[in-house]
């Protein structure tokens, strides 16, 4: 029992807080599938470090770095200033994975140096560090999945050295249960996961899908989801229940997911209406 | 001051020894149930000398709380003229004590222990219900239920929230359970305590 009282509560607040002011040494997760989410999502995470005085690494491909600084021009940040006083730079992602690669896998001696080389300078230039990246699924779509796991590992230690706070962005499909595994290892090799634009909605999405497919949550059920580990991570309950299914009820998850990405998509047509 | 002395009764049958600073949720299917689990749950408080404060709200109210003790064989005349029981409807007891929210409710608790234990009692036994909330507080009352679970660790408070079923679905239910030291199960006559990890 009390282990338990030390156990972190699922996050009810949006990803804004978590990205704006994010605890110390943290270590998040976006999953995404629409890059405008992304580019939102970084731009915000870079635009309140910038104010606070820190010094923002991005890390990206072409195609998302030019959408967060569209993002960022939207919020008022002064690019330019930013990078002239070199509290601000962007890298490219596609550019730099040849560096960090032998063989077309990861070198994780290249990768640890090349880390440290690009975190050192930033240290200087501001309050603090963060550093957004997609290098894990950057590899991880070249087929390299278990370096993208190693990059992730490799990245939190070094970050912790220079007292970076590191978000990372993963491009998946919250519902569908052929990515899950993969989903998963990523969200359990970072401190805090944001698996969607709108918890709420995805929450009612989820919550509607599980009452259809398996009905009420109560005797057994009741039982293995209050007594659930639980993912190491903090992620909000909705994506947290998903997890749980997957494991206390495989031979339903295909069916909840189906379902759920009805109910969300449903909702996405009721706000276009 | 004993070891034992940091344990006290929980008052369902299946669990025996609950420490002080617990702070329990339980699941429920209307008022009987509710009823069911919070009557033995005051009666052993009261037979340890602890001061119970009884919160009430739908589908229980005030008015029908002490009916519930009654049939687990409590004097309830005696133990509200003494001031170990105290019975109080939600509206009655948050208007008593301002809108208050968060750190702020979580204080007068601490005020409530104190003076329970300046009153000679054992510690501080609380119950609430929340069928009172609207959706849209619900972000609000998990941050006070994370409160709550910090400020009474180690506190010589005993607390059970109660939540209906019709109010939580499955990620209600693991916002819950992930803001309790437990979670109050009554699989068949008996109880169990539920944590996570099993």
């Amino acid at each position: 029992m009390r282990a338990l009282m030390q156990k972190r509560p699922y996050p009810v607040h949006s990803w804004r807080e978590l990205l704006g002011a994010p605890p110390a040494a943290t270590h998040l997760l976006q999953l995404y599938d629409d890059p405008a989410f992304l580019g939102n999502a970084v731009a915000h995470f870079a635009a309140e470090g910038l104010a606070l005085g820190e010094a923002v690494l991005l890390t990206g491909t072409p195609a998302h770095l030019a959408g967060i600084q569209a993002a960022l021009g939207g919020l008022g940040v002064d690019r330019g200033a930013a990078e002239r006083q070199g509290r601000l730079e962007l890298r490219d992602v596609q550019a730099a994975v040849p560096a960090v690669c032998t063989a077309g896998r990861l070198d994780r001696e290249r990768f640890v140096a090349r880390t440290r080389e690009a975190l050192e300078p930033l240290r200087s230039r501001g309050t603090a560090v963060r550093w957004w990246g997609e290098m894990s699924n950057t590899l991880h779509a070249g087929g390299d999945a278990e370096g993208a796991l190693d990059s992730e590992a490799l990245a939190n230690g070094v970050a912790r050295d220079y007292g970076a706070t590191i978000f990372c962005s993963f491009e998946c499909d919250r519902f569908d249960a052929g990515g899950y595994a993969a989903m998963e290892r990523m969200c359990r090799v970072h401190s805090h996961v944001i698996p969607a634009d709108d918890y709420a909605r995805l929450r009612l999405a989820v919550n509607r899908a599980v009452a259809d497919v398996v009905g009420e949550l109560r005797g057994s059920l009741l039982q293995s989801l209050s007594s659930w580990k639980g993912m190491a991570c903090e992620l909000p309950s909705s994506q947290a229940l998903l997890f749980w299914l997957r494991e206390a009820l495989p031979e339903s998850f295909d069916a909840v997911l189906a379902r759920a990405r009805f109910y969300h998509g449903q909702q996405d047509a009721a706000q276009a209406a | 001051m004993t070891a034992a002395a940091h344990f006290t009764d929980c008052g369902l049958p299946g669990v025996r020894q609950i420490p002080y600073g617990v702070h329990m949720c339980s699941f429920y299917d209307g008022r009987e149930e509710l009823a069911a689990t919070l009557a033995p749950y005051f009666a052993a408080g009261l037979r340890n000398r602890e001061r119970c404060i009884w919160v009430t709200a739908p589908p229980l109210s005030a008015d029908a709380a002490p009916a519930a003790l009654r049939c687990v064989g409590v004097d309830v005349d005696a133990a509200l003229a003494s001031g170990a029981l105290v019975v109080r409807d939600f509206s009655d007891w948050y208007a008593a004590n301002g809108s208050l929210r968060g750190k702020d409710v979580a204080n007068l608790w601490l005020a409530e222990e104190a003076r329970a234990l300046a009153d000679g009692h054992e510690g501080l036994r609380i119950t609430g219900n929340v069928t009172f909330l609207a959706p849209r507080d619900w972000p609000h009352f998990m941050e006070y239920e994370a409160l709550i679970e910090q400020a009474f660790h180690g506190r010589r408070i005993v607390t059970l929230c109660t939540y209906s079923r019709h109010q939580c679905s499955g990620a209600e239910i693991l916002d819950v359970a992930s803001r309790h030291s437990c979670t109050l199960d009554r699989p068949d006559e008996g109880w169990q305590l539920l944590t996570a990890g099993g």
